[in-house]
C-alpha cells in the first residue's frame, strides 16, 4: 500500500520534472543552436568588413604615399642637393623626407635609366638597377607617370609608389613605400577586432607566412598548417587552430598575387559572452528543476499525505482499533474522503460495540451466526448435544448468606464454567439462575460435539473442585445432565426481540437427566444416546429410567474416564457394577448384593444404596412378569 | 641616361622623310619642315636648326622675351643663339619664381613682379627647362643655338628655314618631349631650291595636370 503511494508520488515527481527539463532542454537547444549559428554569421559579416577595411587601410596609406611623394617630387628645396651630384646629401635629403612620412618605411631615388641614386634602406647600394623596373615602366605609361605595387622586401611585402621627380620635367623616380608588417597587422587587429595574417608567395604557388597577430604557438600552429599544406585558401572557411575553431576570411590586396591577408576571428572567443549567459542559463534552469522538484514534491506529499494517514487508519481499522480519525483541514476531494472515512469509522465503530455487546448477551459463536446470516424467525433441524447443569441445594445454600456475597460467589462459578464450556467449543444458551444450559453442535458443527460435550462435564466438575477448595472454601456440588438428539436450533420470539435457542424432546431430557442426578447422588448423567455419539469415554450403565412426561425409557450412565485413560480400579468398579446390574436385572437376588458388597468395599454410593433397597423390597415382593427393569420417576 | 637605354629602339621607330623638290626663282636654298609625332599629329613647338657643316656663320646676340600670363610661359619654346638673352616680365598680378636645373644654365629669379627681374644671359648652347617655384605647371624652354638658321614648328607642325645657301648642313630637332634628347641629320640644300622634311618625332607621353578640385571632391559627388 505504502509502495503504491510511494510509487505515485515519484510519477507525479517524474512527470513534472521530466516535462519542465524536457522544455528547458528543448529552449536550451534552440537558443545555443541560434546563438552558435548567429555567432558564425555575425564572425562572417565581421570578416567581411575586416577584409575591406584592410584594404581601406591600404588604399588609405597608398593614397597618403602618393601625396608625400608629390609634394617631394616638385619641392624646390630638394632641387639644387639633386643637382649637386653628392650622393651621400642625396641620401640624407631623402632620409630627412622619410622622417616627415610617418606613413613610409623605405625611400629610393632612381635615375632615368632604372639606377639607384640613393636607397634609404641600404645607403651604400648605388647605381644598381632597381629590384622593380616594371614598376617604373607601369609608371612611364601612366598619364600621371604614377604607379603602385606590393613586392617582397626580404619576404615582407611592402607596398612601393613611384612618382616622378620634376625639376620641373622628369629627371628621375622618386620611389616611396610602407611595409605590410606587424604594425599594419596589430592596427588592423585592433580595428576589427579580428587575427590577421600574412602570406606571401614570389610564384603564386608556395605561400609562407611572415607577419601574424597569432600568439606564438597559434601562429606556429598555422605556419605547421601551411606547410603540411593544410590551408586551402577558400573562402568561408572553418579550421581549428590548437582545438580552437576559426572562422577565416582569405583577402587579396587589389590585383595582387604576392600577398594576401588571411583574417581568422575565434568563433569560441566570440561565443565568451554567449558562454558565461549560458552557464548562468544552466544554473537558472537547475534551480528550475530543482524548484519545481521540490514544488512537485509538496503537491505529492499534500495528496499523498492524507492518503498515507488514510492508509494507516484503514490499517488499524482492520486490526479493530475504530477511535481512529483523520485530521485534515483541506477542503478538497481528499478532505471530502477523509470526512467520509471519519464518518465510516464511527459507522464501524458503533457496530462493533453492537458486536461486543451480542458477544456478551449471547455466546461469541451465536452471535458470529447472527451476524453472519439474514436474522429471521424460526429455525432447522440439527443433530447437537445439550448439557444442563445445577448448583445442587443452591437454595439452602443462600440461606443466612447475604445476597450480595452469593451474586459474587455465582458471578465466579458460572465465569469459571462459562469459560470451560467455551474452551470445548460449547455454546452458552443461557443462564437460568445458578443453571446453565449449553449446546454442542449448534450453531456449528465439530463433528465430535458430543465427546466435547462428556469432556466438558467431567472439567466442569474438575474446575469445581478446585474453585471449592481455592475460593469458596465449601463443597458446592453440581449435578450435569447431557443429551444428545435432533434438536430445532434457531430463533425465537418477536422479530423485534428474539433468542437464538433449541427446542425439543430431547432438549428436555437432558434436563431431566440433570434432576436425576441429584436421585443418584451422580456428578454427571448422559443418556444412551450420547454414550453412542461420544464413545471415547468408559461409562458406567446406572439405571433405566422412564422419566415424567415421557413414553419411552432411557438407560443413563456415568461416564468414568476417557478409555485411553482409565485406571485399573476403575475398571475393576465398572465390572463389578456391571455384573451387579446383569445379575440384578435376571433376579439374581443374592449375587447382586454379593456384587454390591464387593462395589461398597471400593466406594459405599449411593447407587449402591439404592440397589440394596430395591433388591430388598423386590426379595419381599417379587418383580411383576412384564419388569422392563425400568425404574419410574414420577417427579421432575 | 633614360634616352640612351632606348635609343636603339627609336632609331627603328623613328622615320625621317626627306622630300626634295626643286623650286622656283629664289636665290637662297630654303628648308621646309613638318613635323609629326607617333599618332601622325602635327608636333608644335619642335625646334629644327640646320648647321652648316663646312662654312662658319655669324652668331648675333639678341634680348628675347618670355612673358608669364595667366600662369604659363609665353611663348613656350623659345630659340636663341648663344650668348644672347631672355627677359622674364611677369604681366600676371602674381609672383613667380623663375628656374633653372639645366647644364646649359642655372638660375633662379625669386619672386618678382612686373618687369623687374634682370636678363639673363645663356653662353652656354644647350637647352634650359624653366620652372616655376611657385606653379608646378609652368614650364618653359630656352633653346641656346650655335647657328642661326633655326625655327619653331607651329601648330601645324611647320617650320621655314629661309637665306640657306647650297651647303651640307647637320639639321638638329628638338621638342621638350622628346625620347632621345636630339636627333641629326645631314642634309645637302641646293642653291636656289626648297627642300621639305617631313619628320616624325617619337613623343614622351604628357604628363596630365592634376586636377586637385575633382580628386578632392569628385569622390564624394559622383
Ligand atoms: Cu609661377
Amino acid at each position: 500500500m505504502t509502495m503504491q503511494f510511494k510509487r505515485f508520488q515519484t510519477r507525479l515527481i517524474v512527470f513534472f520534472v521530466a516535462l519542465l527539463a524536457l522544455l528547458q532542454l528543448t529552449v536550451f537547444l534552440a537558443v545555443n543552436d541560434a546563438n552558435i549559428r548567429n555567432a558564425r554569421q555575425v564572425i562572417k559579416e565581421n570578416l567581411q568588413v575586416g577584409s575591406s577595411v584592410f584594404n581601406r587601410l591600404i588604399e588609405e596609406r597608398t593614397r597618403n604615399l602618393f601625396q608625400h611623394a608629390r609634394l617631394i617630387s616638385s619641392d624646390y628645396a630638394f632641387k639644387p642637393a639633386f643637382y649637386s651630384d653628392d650622393r651621400p646629401t642625396i641620401l640624407s635629403a631623402l632620409e630627412n623626407h622619410l622622417q616627415r612620412i610617418e606613413d613610409a618605411d623605405i625611400m629610393l631615388l632612381v635615375d632615368l635609366d632604372l639606377k639607384i641614386i640613393a636607397d634609404t634602406r641600404s645607403p651604400e647600394i648605388t647605381s644598381e638597377t632597381v629590384a622593380w623596373p616594371a614598376l617604373i615602366e607601369r609608371a612611364e605609361q601612366n598619364d600621371y607617370a604614377e604607379a603602385t605595387a606590393v613586392v617582397l622586401i626580404e619576404n615582407l611585402p611592402f607596398q612601393i609608389i613611384v612618382v616622378p621627380y620634376l625639376s620641373p620635367d622628369i629627371n628621375a623616380w622618386i620611389l616611396l613605400g610602407f611595409a605590410i608588417d606587424q604594425q599594419v597587422a596589430d592596427d588592423l587587429k585592433q580595428m576589427i577586432n579580428s587575427e590577421i595574417s600574412f602570406f606571401v608567395s614570389s610564384d603564386s604557388k608556395q605561400w609562407r607566412l611572415t607577419r601574424s597577430t597569432l600568439d606564438k604557438d597559434k601562429a606556429g600552429s598555422l605556419m605547421r598548417k601551411n606547410k603540411q599544406q593544410e590551408l586551402s585558401f577558400n573562402q568561408g572557411q572553418t579550421f581549428t587552430l590548437d582545438d580552437e575553431e576559426y572562422i577565416v576570411l582569405y583577402t587579396q590586396l587589389a590585383e595582387n598575387k604576392t600577398v594576401f591577408a588571411m583574417l581568422q576571428r575565434s568563433l569560441d572567443q566570440a561565443l565568451k559572452p554567449y558562454l558565461r549567459l549560458r552557464q548562468t542559463l544552466q544554473i537558472l534552469m537547475l534551480f528550475g528543476l530543482l524548484l519545481s522538484l521540490l514544488g512537485a514534491l509538496f503537491i505529492a506529499r499534500k495528496v499523498t499525505k492524507p492518503v498515507k494517514a488514510l492508509t494507516l487508519s484503514v490499517q488499524k481499522i482492520e486490526q479493530g482499533d475504530y477511535h481512529t480519525k483523520i485530521i485534515t483541514e483541506q477542503k478538497d476531494e481528499i478532505g471530502q474522503l477523509a470526512g467520509s472515512f471519519n464518518q465510516m469509522a464511527k459507522g464501524l465503530e458503533e457496530k462493533e460495540k453492537v458486536r461486543n455487546l451480542l458477544g456478551k448477551v449471547v455466546s461469541k459463536e451465536v452471535a458470529e451466526e447472527l451476524l453472519c446470516r439474514k436474522i429471521e424467525l424460526g429455525g432447522e433441524e440439527k443433530q447437537a448435544t445439550i448439557l444442563f447443569s445445577d448448583i445442587r441445594d443452591f437454595t439452602s445454600l443462600c440461606e443466612g448468606a447475604p445476597a450480595q456475597e452469593i451474586l459474587t460467589m455465582l458471578n465466579v462459578y458460572l465465569t469459571k464454567m462459562s469459560a470451560v464450556i467455551e474452551i470445548n467449543h460449547g455454546v452458552i444458551d443461557k443462564y437460568i439462575g445458578d443453571a446453565i444450559m449449553a449446546l454442542f453442535g449448534v450453531p456449528v458443527n465439530h463433528g465430535n460435539d458430543a465427546h466435547n460435550a462428556v469432556a466438558t462435564a467431567i472439567a466442569m466438575n474438575q474446575a469445581l473442585q478446585k474453585l471449592n477448595k481455592d475460593k469458596f472454601g465449601k463443597a458446592i456440588k453440581i449435578g450435569i445432565g447431557l443429551n444428545t438428539g435432533r434438536v430445532v436450533a434457531g430463533n425465537m420470539g418477536s422479530p423485534d426481540r428474539l433468542n437464538y435457542t433449541v427446542i425439543g424432546d430431547d432438549v428436555n431430557l437432558a434436563s431431566r437427566l440433570e434432576g436425576l442426578t441429584k436421585f443418584y447422588d451422580l456428578p454427571v448423567l448422559v443418556s444412551e444416546s450420547t454414550r453412542t455419539a461420544a464413545d471415547s469415554f468408559v461409562y458406567q450403565e446406572i439405571d433405566r429410567v422412564r422419566v415424567k412426561g415421557k413414553q419411552n425409557a432411557v438407560a443413563i450412565y456415568r461416564p468414568v474416564a476417557l478409555l485411553s485413560q482409565i485406571s485399573q480400579p476403575q475398571w475393576l468398579e465398572v465390572e463389578i457394577c456391571s455384573t451387579m446390574l446383569s445379575a440384578y436385572r435376571a433376579q439374581k437376588w443374592e449375587k447382586a448384593l454379593e456384587q454390591l458388597d464387593q462395589l461398597a468395599l471400593i466406594e459405599d454410593s449411593e447407587f449402591c444404596q439404592i440397589y440394596r433397597q430395591r433388591i430388598a423390597i423386590f426379595q419381599v415382593s417379587p418383580p411383576p412378569q412384564d419388569w422392563d427393569f425400568t425404574f419410574e420417576f414420577t417427579e421432575k | 641616361m633614360f634616352f640612351n637605354r632606348s635609343l636603339k629602339l627609336l632609331s627603328k621607330v623613328l622615320t625621317v622623310f626627306f622630300c626634295f623638290t626643286v623650286g622656283g626663282p629664289v636665290e637662297a636654298a630654303v628648308l621646309k619642315i613638318q613635323a609629326i609625332d607617333q599618332q601622325n599629329k602635327p608636333v608644335e613647338n619642335a625646334v629644327i636648326t640646320a648647321t652648316p657643316l663646312f662654312s662658319k656663320v655669324e652668331i648675333v646676340k639678341q634680348t628675347k622675351i618670355i612673358d608669364q600670363i595667366n600662369k604659363e610661359y609665353v611663348p613656350r619654346v623659345v630659340i636663341i643663339s648663344k650668348g644672347s638673352s631672355v627677359k622674364f616680365p611677369n604681366k600676371d598680378n602674381i609672383r613667380h619664381h623663375v628656374y633653372s636645373f639645366s647644364k646649359a644654365k642655372q638660375f633662379e629669379l625669386p619672386l618678382y613682379e612686373g618687369s623687374t627681374a634682370p636678363p639673363v644671359e645663356f653662353n652656354s648652347e644647350g637647352t634650359v627647362t624653366l620652372g616655376c617655384n611657385i606653379h608646378d605647371w609652368m614650364r618653359g624652354y630656352v633653346y641656346i643655338s650655335e647657328t642661326p638658321f633655326a625655327a619653331l614648328t607651329d601648330k601645324k607642325g611647320a617650320a621655314v628655314i629661309q637665306e640657306l645657301t647650297e651647303e651640307t648642313y647637320r639639321v638638329d630637332f628638338w621638342h621638350p618631349r622628346l625620347k632621345k634628347t636630339l636627333i641629326s641629320r645631314e642634309i645637302k640644300l641646293q642653291q636656289d631650291s626648297i627642300e621639305t622634311v617631313k619628320i616624325r618625332l617619337q613623343l614622351k607621353q604628357l604628363i596630365k595636370k592634376r586636377q586637385k578640385m575633382k580628386t578632392r571632391f569628385g569622390r564624394y559627388s559622383d
